[in-house]
């Protein structure tokens, strides 16, 4: 048996700590699904990934005979390539996991309130968590993953760990977050009925000086009928082929002219 | 120790990595083959999860090994997946 030469083994190293890496999402990942469901692909990609390991080892230990001496450590690129299909998928169901989560726990709060309790909220958190679940979406739009490489997959898991952190202490602040939410409703509620009650003194206020400080009638028939000046005032009625002229004096010729127009309503004089 | 022979192959050719591989040829020619092709070459097939495969899960589950959470159908079709991711990604932060 032939030792596998340097280039394979780096690649095997490279391998295991990945596999080391996508092993602690999916594990994370089963504990914290809400639903308690697995997902099977995640499942059959390391399934396959195990398929180009076993390749490598029959070419290796020549149960399987291969010239190609780059066959080796292109079975364990692609088994590579697997694991880290595994872990990408894994880590976007995490993002949008904790996405829900947070969203969750933020539900009910205004933007006033968890912008005084949790300050960082939209300056670091927000940005951070979308652009993540951006990313995660574009990628798997194209599907593609980029270029797998242990580099892309640290910054991923790192960014899901602050993403975590956050969601540790939203969890944290909830009691302030309450806190601060039921003194303003409070505040806003006094402020409601300090208005409420400012406009109804005003109103009867206003009553009051009418009641009191209003027009006094001295004729009887003024104070049965009203003031002159309502009088005058009184609804405008539209009519319709109301005949005048004839009715005017001077009107000698006795033709009527049809028009409409606006006249008080005689039944107010 | 494998009795080689059970399978009529030669009994002498058990030990060592060489040994096995021969046990393997001789394996080949004697019993044949199930599949067309060279099965290291092979991929495994494209796996399809829908709601026939949750029901097979659950009912022969008492017969083979596997996870709880396979045996109790506790695992995603590609529907309903699709359907969750969709949700997930719908969903907006405050």
């Amino acid at each position: 048996m032939d030792r596998f030469d340097e280039i394979s083994l780096q690649r095997i190293k490279d391998l295991s700590e990945l596999y080391y890496l996508v092993k602690e999402l999916i594990l994370y990942w089963e504990e914290t699904n809400p639903e308690q469901k697995a997902d099977l692909q995640v499942i059959n990609e390391l399934r396959n990934a195990f398929d180009h390991l076993m390749r490598a080892f029959a070419a290796k230990f020549d149960v399987n005979k291969h010239e190609d001496s780059g066959y080796v450590a292109g079975q364990i690129d692609k088994a590579f390539g697997h694991v880290y299909r595994a872990g990408y998928d894994t880590l976007d169901w995490i993002g949008l996991n904790c996405k829900l989560y947070i969203s969750e726990e933020l539900t009910g709060f205004s933007n006033e309130t968890i912008n005084t309790v949790i300050p960082q909220y939209y300056r670091t958190i927000k940005p951070e968590l979308e652009e993540f679940n951006e990313t995660f979406a574009d990628l798997r739009q194209k599907k593609d993953i980029g270029n797998p490489n242990l580099e892309n997959m640290l910054a991923y898991i790192s960014a899901v760990k602050t993403i975590r952190e956050h969601q540790k202490n939203i969890i944290r602040l909830k009691p302030s977050l309450i806190e601060h939410e039921t003194k303003k409703r409070h505040a806003e509620k006094k402020t409601l009925t300090i208005g409420f009650v400012i406009g109804l003194v005003c109103v009867i206020v206003a009553f009051l000086l009418g009641f009191f400080l209003g027009p006094t009638s001295n004729s009887p028939q003024e104070a049965k009928s009203g003031p002159q000046v309502l009088q005058n005032y009184a609804p405008m009625t539209l009519q319709k082929e109301t005949k005048t002229g004839s009715n005017l004096p001077g009107d000698t010729l006795g033709h009527t002219e049809s028009k409409k127009q606006l006249t008080p309503n005689p039944t107010t004089k | 120790m494998t009795n080689h022979s059970l399978y009529g192959l030669s009994n002498e050719c058990k030990f060592g990595i060489r040994g096995i591989t021969l046990i393997l040829e001789e394996f080949k020619k004697k019993i044949g083959r199930l599949v067309e092709g060279e099965v290291w070459d092979r991929e495994y097939g494209e796996v399809s999860i829908d709601d026939a495969t949750r029901e097979s899960a659950q009912r022969y589950a008492s017969r083979c090994r596997c996870s709880v959470r396979i045996a109790k159908g506790l695992f995603y079709t590609d529907h309903e997946k699709d359907i969750e991711l969709k949700r997930l990604r719908e969903i907006r932060l405050p």
